[in-house]
């Protein structure tokens, strides 16, 4: 990469994540994420290059192809403007988008904002229900949450965990979405009350799933010589990374597996890029936001960020080795378990660990946060990607 | 200073609707890598565009993806346009993300209702109760350009023999390869295309009267791409390919490129009607529409335009690709692409 430019986040933008905003339009929740952003770099619409849009998928907003829509509302008028679709993953492909505009030399500012209204979508499992083949596995009833109940099961005979593992992941979640005013859970929990919560699909509990959220988010990127016009803490992408794994469930399973559903190798090729791109290990990770709409996809999440051995993470987790205090602190914000407004979930890890790096992260700030990363899953599953920030340059 | 290159081009048209989204993205992919003596394994970065309505599938890309080789990849899926799949490619080679990798789009309209489509794109506060579709823009298009030129719409006739006929409905996919060193496998022995100049802009989804049927985000586009070439006008273009569906259209088109003067639309006719001006030699895209896959369409095109021109010994042949979303036109992105005199 020596020809070409570094890249910084010099601001980020967020509403607070709810359920619904019966009284603000989809229009406007970006256009309060994208005036926060730019409040916060000091920046005028006028300074940005190009925009990139994350959305996915269209039927949650109910408006075919809906970044047109919004195009004035993100200011993109008279510029470059790309949508990013690849399911959950697409808040953070969309902040890999806008890096390789940096990146290529093309554009020295860009913005990626965006939001969703998963609360106000009718019901969100209606249109994620439809998202598998309808000859082979739609009528399994595979739905989200009964597919990564399998990947829990799975996970659970592979490396031996239960359900307090996955309630402790949720229990610390959301005692950390506490101190995260954007947070759209801001509610402790303890481990026996995961424990209690109402069954959803075997082994996951209403206390292991993600809220259905609505709300904006943006994060301006700049070229890494213009940094300082912008901020004096930048948080500068060292590292990105994207794989993906199959799209069939059938072939997750069984003696000719292209892949095992208790882990994911896309994930672990794609973390491997950002680090090595980054030229750093997991293990100079001081904080991890990682997309894990189910406690249950922590678990794995922190083993193929090689955040610790395959089988330790239990053991590890219940040490509080990913606690905010422990080595590497896990969804310090209380991550997608506290707020999942889908098309821009994944962009909200990457602007968590930017806050982090940056010593901006409020309430919820990791002591001495100087590098991270964020990931974000989409699909069934399947797309995954990985982005990792520093407060330095090498 | 790094450089992108287009170093081969295919579509497919599916004449028939017996085949799946799916098998027909693989049959494209498969079939384009197999002729151009590569494998997936040679490739390192996939941009794909798709459209979930279109498509007819939730997340288009879960489904599609595998067929457009995503496996192991690093695979960006972008919804906005077609041809913005080959923007953000070109940004990967440049910003040296990409060695070689593919740019991939279709549009399926075969499948699908795009009056349906057309009514769900529309806000749900102001434009849904209009019965709005693709042909109602165009008309209303072309009623809003003659009156503000004080034309009748007779006046564009010359222009008509070019938009002939109704506009068919066409299942296509296209696939490029695209990467950053000049030398790079897969040519199978055509001259590298740099894509020397790319621009794109998105004008208002708003419908404003002063607005309509004109394309300033056209302008704007085809102004960065200009400017990244250091070409004065659009004289020493050898070959337009346009993603116009109407005399309208093409008029807009040319005013918003400078091919034509508001008062001298008539020279512009001539030119066209004499050759000086190569505009859509390849036929133009009504005969068979896809649809969201139309932008990279005339991409491919350009691309067979320009490969197939004998060379010029004096100065690269170059080409004009454009592509739009929306209707009207919204969003409109240009490339300049090159081939050295060399």
């Amino acid at each position: 990469m020596a020809n070409t430019p570094t890249v910084a986040i010099v601001g980020t933008g967020q509403t607070r994540y709810q359920h619904r905003y019966p009284d603000v339009p989809y229009r406007d929740l970006i256009f309060t994420a994208v005036n926060r952003v730019l409040a916060d770099a000091h920046a005028k619409i006028a300074d940005i290059d190009a925009v990139v849009y994350p959305m996915a998928p269209d039927a949650l907003i109910g408006v075919s192809h809906a970044e047109r829509w919004a195009a004035d509302a993100v200011g993109a008028l008279g510029k470059p403007f790309i949508r990013v679709n690849t399911g959950g993953v697409t808040g953070l492909s969309a902040a890999q988008a806008g890096y390789d505009l940096v990146a290529s030399g093309q554009y020295d500012v860009v913005l990626v904002a965006g939001a969703d209204r998963v609360g106000e979508s009718g019901d969100a499992q209606e249109i994620l229900n439809r998202i598998w083949d309808p000859f082979y596995e739609r009528s399994l009833p595979l739905n989200t949450i009964t597919m990564l109940a399998m990947q829990a099961v799975r996970f659970m005979y592979k490396y031996g965990s239960d359900e307090r593992d996955m309630a402790i992941v949720s229990a610390r979640a959301h005692r950390n979405g506490v101190d995260n005013p954007f947070a759209h859970i801001q509610r402790a929990v303890t481990v026996e009350e995961v424990l209690a919560s109402a069954p959803i699909s075997a082994p996951i509990k209403l206390l292991d799933c993600c809220p259905q959220s609505s709300g904006g988010a943006a994060v301006l990127l700049c070229n890494g010589d213009l940094a300082e016009r912008f901020t004096d803490t930048p948080a500068w992408i060292r590292g990105v990374g994207h794989s993906t794994e199959t799209y069939w469930m059938g072939d997750r399973v069984g003696p000719k597996a292209q892949c095992d559903h208790a882990d994911s190798e896309a994930l672990r090729q794609a973390a491997e890029s950002a680090y090595r791109m980054a030229g750093l290990r997991a293990a100079d990770m001081d904080v991890a936001e990682l997309y894990a709409p189910f406690s249950n996809i922590e678990l794995h999440d922190i083993q193929d960020v090689g955040l610790c051995a395959p089988g330790d993470v239990m053991r590890l987790s219940r040490e509080g080795a990913f606690d905010r205090d422990g080595a590497t602190a896990v969804n310090p914000s209380g991550g997608v378990l506290c707020a999942n407004p889908i098309s821009v979930t994944a962009l909200v890890r990457v602007i968590e660990a930017a806050l982090q790096v940056q010593g901006k992260a409020g309430a919820h700030q990791v002591a001495g946060a100087r590098h991270a990363i964020a990931t974000g899953i989409g699909g069934d599953h399947q797309y995954f990607g990985a982005v990792v920030v520093s407060n330095t340059l090498p | 200073m790094n450089a992108a290159y287009i170093f081969n081009a295919h579509t497919s048209m599916l004449p028939k609707v017996d085949r799946s989204l799916e098998d027909f993205i693989f049959d494209t992919v498969s079939g384009a890598l197999q002729s151009w003596s590569l494998t997936m394994k040679d490739i390192d970065g996939i941009v794909t565009a798709s459209s979930d309505q279109l498509d007819g599938r939730a997340i288009s890309i879960m489904v599609t993806g595998a067929s457009a080789g995503s496996y192991g990849k690093d695979l960006i899926n972008l919804s906005s346009a077609s041809e913005h799949a080959l923007f953000y490619q070109v940004a990967r080679v440049l910003a040296e993300r990409t060695t070689l990798g593919l740019v991939i789009s279709w549009g399926k309209p075969s499948e699908c209702s795009l009056t349906e489509i057309a009514r769900i794109s529309a806000d749900p506060f102001f434009g849904r109760e209009v019965a709005y579709d693709r042909q109602a823009a165009l008309d209303m298009e072309t009623q809003a350009f003659v009156s503000r030129h004080n034309l009748q719409p007779d006046d564009l006739s010359p222009l008509g023999k070019y938009y002939a006929g109704e506009i068919i409905d066409g299942d296509s996919c296209t696939v490029l390869l695209v990467g950053g060193d000049p030398k790079g496998r897969g040519s199978g022995g055509k001259a590298p295309l740099r894509v020397c100049g790319m621009g794109m802009s998105i004008q208002s989804y708003w419908n404003d009267p002063a607005a309509f049927g004109r394309w300033p985000a056209l302008a704007q586009a085809a102004g960065a791409a200009r400017r990244q070439v250091a070409l004065a006008d659009f004289a020493e273009i050898d070959t337009f390919e346009l993603s116009t569906l109407s005399p309208a259209q093409d008029a807009i088109a040319a005013l918003e490129l400078g091919l034509a003067r508001p008062d001298g639309l008539s020279e512009y006719f001539e030119a066209r009607q004499t050759g000086r001006l190569a505009i859509n030699r390849s036929g133009g895209l009504r005969s068979a529409y896809p649809d969201f896959g139309a932008g990279l369409l005339t991409v491919e095109r350009a691309c067979a335009q320009l490969w197939s021109l004998p060379q010029k010994a004096d100065r690269p042949r170059r080409a004009l690709a454009h592509g739009y979303s929306g209707f009207p036109p919204q969003a409109h992105a240009v490339f300049i692409l090159e081939r050295s005199h060399g």
